[in-house]
């Protein structure tokens, strides 16, 4: 579905070049969960940009499907850190707001929004703004706003980061059950290990600046998952051991740069 | 540059947690009758202080001949005669300032390049005092309504320009990619994510600029005309006519809570998604 093969990307800040990936290949197949998990700064949203065709490689090469990507990538979704909805829009109008750009017709556009909103719990709010809103609200009506126009792959930056721990794992829940129902392919973008883990079929670790393929690690925790109770299980703590010792260099190397 | 002149009435108060349970309607009466009672008390201790001569009328007037200056005018054809042309001056000006600043603003703000360029330019301009262009207006223009409209336009396009060129810098960049990913063209983002994005900033300079434009009216009137509530002004104060004066004063005033009840209404409605916040 996408790949990434020999993805070199510099940056100019001033005179000096900053390497943010240098030399990522890997790949992730249709229908799959994967995760990518490494210290900050490592160039992690850099990759998304990269097969958003937001920004280009400076060397090597990111295939979607197969063919290089040139431009925007309009089968992609993208959900970022802070939710961006549209605060002077209902509920309903941010939902139905790329089938609207789409030029949907407005029976089609209900049905589906009235079919998401269900789904994310949100039908008595479709009338509210986002700033009446919960913050777990909030990221299951942009959730709804990016499934509701079936992008082919769901790329999501650090979705739930500012959320709290309670609000988090519910949005875990939340998220698996979808994304059951719908096998969507998503690219996970996490510093959280846990989460990782819990959600992925695939974990990719990258290191520290310039950011490198570290591993790539197989999750083979069973399916359907409950992420509050498998993170109690014997082998979700031995993954995470393994994870981490991977990572843990790395993360005193950013944090002492 | 655009937090002051902001009615003190907009500024938000935090919902604070009460003892007692409130009846917010009988809370508002109340207030408006105090603030009713309390201008009565300033007027009248104002006039009785003239009436037993503790005041030289000459320089304040009096309440009771305001009005009835003020009636005068009424009945003698001075308001119909001078209050519209003030009106349609700061009306225009304001309106023409605000559709070339909007225009200008967002296309300042939508090409940075553009922006970089004419930087110093716009800065040079801008730290000028408008109202010394009037001069200037009145030799090319003439004395009639166009150099007052002109003026007004000029101070008003600068508060409304900044104010949009700021407004379409903030827009989320992050935003702006999420909806080109879903295959919104140029146009879409412009009209359903940058303008709508903008517009709470704009809206700051729209309300900042509405008593600017009466100045800009009243200066121009004040300078060189025969009409308008700026030459009633004059005229009056070169009569040695105070009560005139102040009458003029109350008009301008009148009319500037009047642009600004406008303009508060349209915000009302175009930002209504910000009064339901809980």
């Amino acid at each position: 579905m996408l790949e990434y093969r020999g993805v070199t990307k510099k940056f100019y800040k001033r005179d000096a070049e900053v390497v943010a990936l240098r030399n990522v290949s890997f790949k992730i197949d249709e229908g799959r969960f994967v995760s990518v998990v490494g210290p900050s700064g490592c160039g992690k949203s850099t990759l998304l940009n990269l097969s958003a065709g937001l920004s280009m490689p400076t060397a090597g090469e990111v295939l979607y499907k197969g063919k290089q990507v040139t431009d925007i990538n309009t089968q992609l979704g993208y959900i970022t850190q802070r939710d961006n909805l549209l605060e002077w829009s209902t509920v309903y109008d941010n939902i139905v707001i790329a089938l609207r750009i789409r030029r949907m017709p407005r029976q089609k556009q209900k049905e589906l929004a009235d079919y998401y909103l269900n789904l994310m719990g949100l039908t008595d709010f479709a009338k509210h703004y986002p700033m009446e809103l919960s913050g777990g609200m909030r990221k299951r009506a942009s959730l709804a706003r990016t499934l509701i126009y079936s992008p082919e792959l769901v790329m999501m930056d650090e979705p739930f980061s500012a959320l709290d721990a309670h609000v988090k794992g519910m949005m875990h829940e939340e998220l698996l059950r979808v994304w059951e129902l719908e096998k969507k392919t998503i690219l996970f973008i996490t510093h959280d290990l846990t989460e990782a883990i819990t959600l992925s079929d695939q974990v990719v670790v990258l290191s520290a600046r310039p950011g490198t393929v570290k591993a790539i690690i197989d999750i083979d925790l069973p399916r359907p998952r409950d992420p509050f109770l498998l993170q109690t299980t014997p082998e979700f703590i031995e993954i995470y051991h393994r994870v981490w010792e991977l990572l843990r260099d790395d993360i005193r190397k950013s944090e002492a740069a | 540059m655009s937090d002051r002149s902001i009615p003190l009435s907009t500024v938000k108060k935090d919902d604070v947690l009460l003892e007692h349970k409130i009846n917010p309607v009988a809370v508002r009466i109340r207030l408006i009758a105090i603030r009713l009672a309390l201008f009565a008390v300033l007027l009248a201790l104002w006039e009785a202080g003239v009436r037993y001569k503790l005041i030289d009328s000459f320089f304040t007037s009096q309440p009771s001949m305001i009005f009835q200056r003020l009636y005068e005018w009424a009945v003698g054809g001075q308001l119909v005669q001078h209050v519209p042309i003030t009106i349609l001056e700061a009306f225009l000006g304001f309106v023409i300032g605000t559709a070339v600043g909007g225009i200008v603003g967002f296309i300042f703000g939508w090409f940075e390049k553009v922006a970089d360029l004419l930087d110093p330019f716009i800065i040079a301009i801008y730290s000028l005092p408008k109202v010394a262009l009037a001069p200037l207006f009145i030799l090319w223009f003439g004395i009639g309504i166009e150099t007052k409209i002109i003026l007004t336009a000029t101070i008003v396009f600068f508060l409304v320009f900044y104010n949009t060129y700021a407004g379409v810098r903030d827009v989320s960049r992050e935003l702006v990619d999420i909806v080109r990913l879903m295959g919104a063209g140029t146009l879409q983002v412009l009209w359903r994510v940058v303008l709508p994005s903008a517009m709470t900033v704009i809206f700051v300079g729209l309300r900042v600029s509405v008593p600017y434009a009466l100045i800009g009216a009243v200066v121009g009137e004040m300078m060189a005309s025969n009409r308008g509530i700026g030459f009633l002004l004059t005229n009056s104060t070169g009569q040695f006519d105070t009560a005139g004066a102040f009458a003029a004063l109350v008009l301008l005033v009148i009319i500037s809570t009047f642009l600004n009840g406008m303009i508060v209404a349209l915000e009302k409605y175009l930002l209504r998604w910000k009064k339901t916040q809980r």
